[in-house]
């Protein structure tokens, strides 16, 4: 059976080919960094548990939502105007949390600055903090997949237009590997030489993660430069009016609300509301919901409902506090939902996999790791290919130094990300600022490795370093925690599963590299600098045999 | 394995063809889906398929590019495509 498709031209091969190499290079260092922070923060709310010891604990069954708000509203002095954010306390994270923007007010002659502020209010004597000051690990992670933490502060437009040149350099490869497409299923092959391995394990794992390395793709260009596409229609079309955009999306913004409009006490209470709620849509959860206005006479709620599970089951809710009827124009109903209010949470769920449930995310996790592993082996074939007479020792020194480089900043990540849960454990709750404080450990350990790497000039003692380093830190992950929380996983797994699949997953992944680094990797002492070339007919032969298998792909 | 130098363009026509790729691409792309968009009869869902399909046509375009020879008949095509979206939007 002829298992071959009909292929490009040769000119047309060529070209895709070097367009691929081209945009895979210069996008390969941001795009591992995305796909490998990314699988972590894959799970941002179930590290949480782990991340914070104040989570772990009962939710409270009949926690007063009115006296949370109120408590917080005195303490932060709230901005009603502006919509807060209030999510429910769920197993993962037990604490009602409120996040909004505080008045601006003034102090004796001073006038004090608008804020954000992220309150946590606990379950049992409603004490409110601000924890997001205490442990940022999660979202640190969660906020590297983007870039956010680059002084530009824009990061998320980098990893959008990364995204894009990703789908550029996907397709490219699938074009130029249309010929084998349906051998590359299947040929995990480990023998030849390293260009051959490299090239397999790049196509094969390419091949197989194809469909979601263009979701991703698409998804991952939608939530950094959506704007670069909205500004153009909005300009066009609106007349520069971004609200009538995003109303078609959240027809809740069409809502005006008086600021200066009377404080009431007639309102339907919040907890009394919140229970209807549940009460009408028994199969979703309510997540969060923002509050407009709260206590005054046009005071309105959006509740969020969703779940883990549909691809559609996210929507809205929406009512005025004074009847507390669902006014369906503002709402999107779950499921019945339309089209165009539809695309954004499908999107939203595709990239964040929140359906399916947990096992979604570990797949989503494997076929991250096996998009990192494509992305190395890229740049190992793009090294390998070039070591040869016809680059000049010099493009060659190059080569290296980049492949180098590449490496070390790659493949440090393991160890550093270890450094960040190490650090979440070891640096005191109590101590003042200790989140910017780990964050600054993580920062400066991964830079550290990253230099202490490119002292390395043998690729496979570089990669079998950095396992080692990192499969020992991860196992010092379970017992810190053990320590200095008191809950070992073997105690907890019960009770608190997240905090104990974290410990385990660590334990796992610390003997995984291990194993790796001391039995299954073979280092040879040799340096991978390259050297000027033995004799020119070597060579000749070299290339030679090069061209003959471009002209007949495998 | 690397491409083969003799099919490559030189730098002036790979400069050009990189920007059309890039640059003419996004331009056409977006004409073209401002003039759906305003052109059909409900604007929301072509709001929205226009949020991720930009980025495919996008690609799509800077594709294209490498499969046509001229750099000259890319800017054309792209040109093309743009001016008859302005039309319909304008007109």
């Amino acid at each position: 059976m002829n298992m071959k498709l009909k292929g490009l031209g040769n000119r047309t091969y060529n070209v895709l080919f070097h367009t691929h190499t081209v945009s895979g290079i210069v996008i390969s260092f941001a795009l591992f960094v995305i796909f490998y922070a990314g699988a972590f923060a894959l799970f941002r709310h179930e590290i949480k548990q782990w991340e914070n010891p104040a989570f772990r604990q009962q939710v409270n069954p009949s926690f007063d939502y009115h006296k949370a708000i109120h408590k917080t509203d005195s303490l932060y002095r709230v901005d009603w105007a502006k919509p807060v954010y209030v999510y429910f306390p769920e197993e993962q994270v037990p604490f009602f949390r409120l996040v909004g923007n505080t008045e601006e007010g003034k102090q004796g002659d001073t006038t004090v600055a608008s804020r954000r502020f992220y309150a946590y209010v606990a379950p049992m004597n409603y004490q409110v903090d601000e924890l997001y000051e205490k442990t940022t690990l999660s979202d640190t992670l969660y906020f590297l997949h983007f870039f956010q933490q680059l002084p530009i502060q824009r990061g998320q437009y980098i990893a959008g237009l990364v995204a894009v040149f990703f789908l550029f350099a996907t397709i490219t490869g699938l074009l130029i590997h249309w010929r084998s497409l349906f051998t590359k299923f299947y040929a995990f092959i480990t023998e030849g030489s390293w260009k051959t391995i490299w090239t397999n394990l790049h196509t094969v794992l390419g091949v197989i993660g194809l469909p979601f390395q263009i979701m991703y793709a698409v998804t991952g260009a939608f939530f950094g430069i959506l704007i670069l596409i909205l500004a153009p229609v909005v300009f066009m079309l609106y007349g520069g009016d971004t609200d009538q955009v995003y109303q078609k999306i959240s027809p809740d913004l069409a809502i005006k609300v008086n600021p200066e409009a009377p404080t009431t006490d007639k309102n339907i209470p919040f907890t009394t509301l919140y229970k209807q709620v549940v009460k009408a849509y028994p199969t979703l959860h309510v997540k969060r919901a923002s509050l407009t206005n709260y206590g005054k006479e046009d005071a309105f709620v959006t509740w969020y409902l969703g779940d883990e599970k549909g691809i559609f089951s996210d929507g809205t809710a929406v009512m005025y506090m004074r009847d507390g009827k669902i006014l369906p124009e503002y709402s999107i109903t779950p499921i019945k939902k339309e089209y165009s209010q539809a695309v954004r949470d499908l999107i939203r769920k595709l990239h964040f996999a929140s359906f399916g449930d947990v096992m979604i995310k570990v797949l989503y996790f494997v076929l991250s790791m096996i998009t990192c592993l494509m992305i190395i082996s890229g740049v190992m074939i793009w090294r390998t290919a070039r070591d040869n007479k016809r680059y000049t020792l010099k493009q060659r020194l190059f080569h290296h130094r980049v492949t180098k480089v590449y490496l070390a900043i790659c493949l440090s990540m393991f160890p550093a990300f270890a450094i960040i849960f190490l650090a979440n454990k070891l640096v005191p709750m109590s101590m003042e600022g200790r989140a910017d404080f780990v964050n600054q450990i993580f920062f400066i350990s991964w830079l550290a490795l990253t230099i202490l790497g490119s002292f390395w000039n043998n690729y496979a003692k570089l990669n079998k370093n950095f396992l080692f380093l990192g499969g020992m830190l991860s196992l010092i992950i379970p017992i810190a925690n053990g320590i200095v929380t008191n809950d070992w996983f073997w105690q907890v797994w019960q009770t608190l599963p997240r905090v104990a699949c974290v410990d385990i997953f660590w334990l796992l992944t610390g003997i995984t590299a291990l194993v790796l680094a001391l039995k299954v990797l073979k280092v040879k002492a040799t340096s991978d600098v390259p050297t000027a070339l033995e004799t020119f007919e070597n060579d000749t032969k070299k290339v030679q045999t090069m061209q003959v298998k471009r002209q007949l792909p495998t | 394995m690397p491409a083969k130098k003799k099919y490559l363009s030189g730098s002036w026509k790979r400069f050009s063809k990189v920007t059309a790729a890039i640059l003419g691409g996004f331009i056409a792309t977006m004409l073209l889906h401002v003039a759906i968009i305003k052109r059909v009869p409900y604007d929301a869902p072509a709001l929205m398929t226009a949020a991720y399909s930009s980025f495919i046509v996008w690609v799509g375009f800077m594709i294209l590019t490498y499969f046509i020879h001229k750099a000259w008949q890319v800017w054309c095509l792209l040109g093309a495509i743009s001016l008859m979206s302005a039309l319909v939007i304008y007109l």
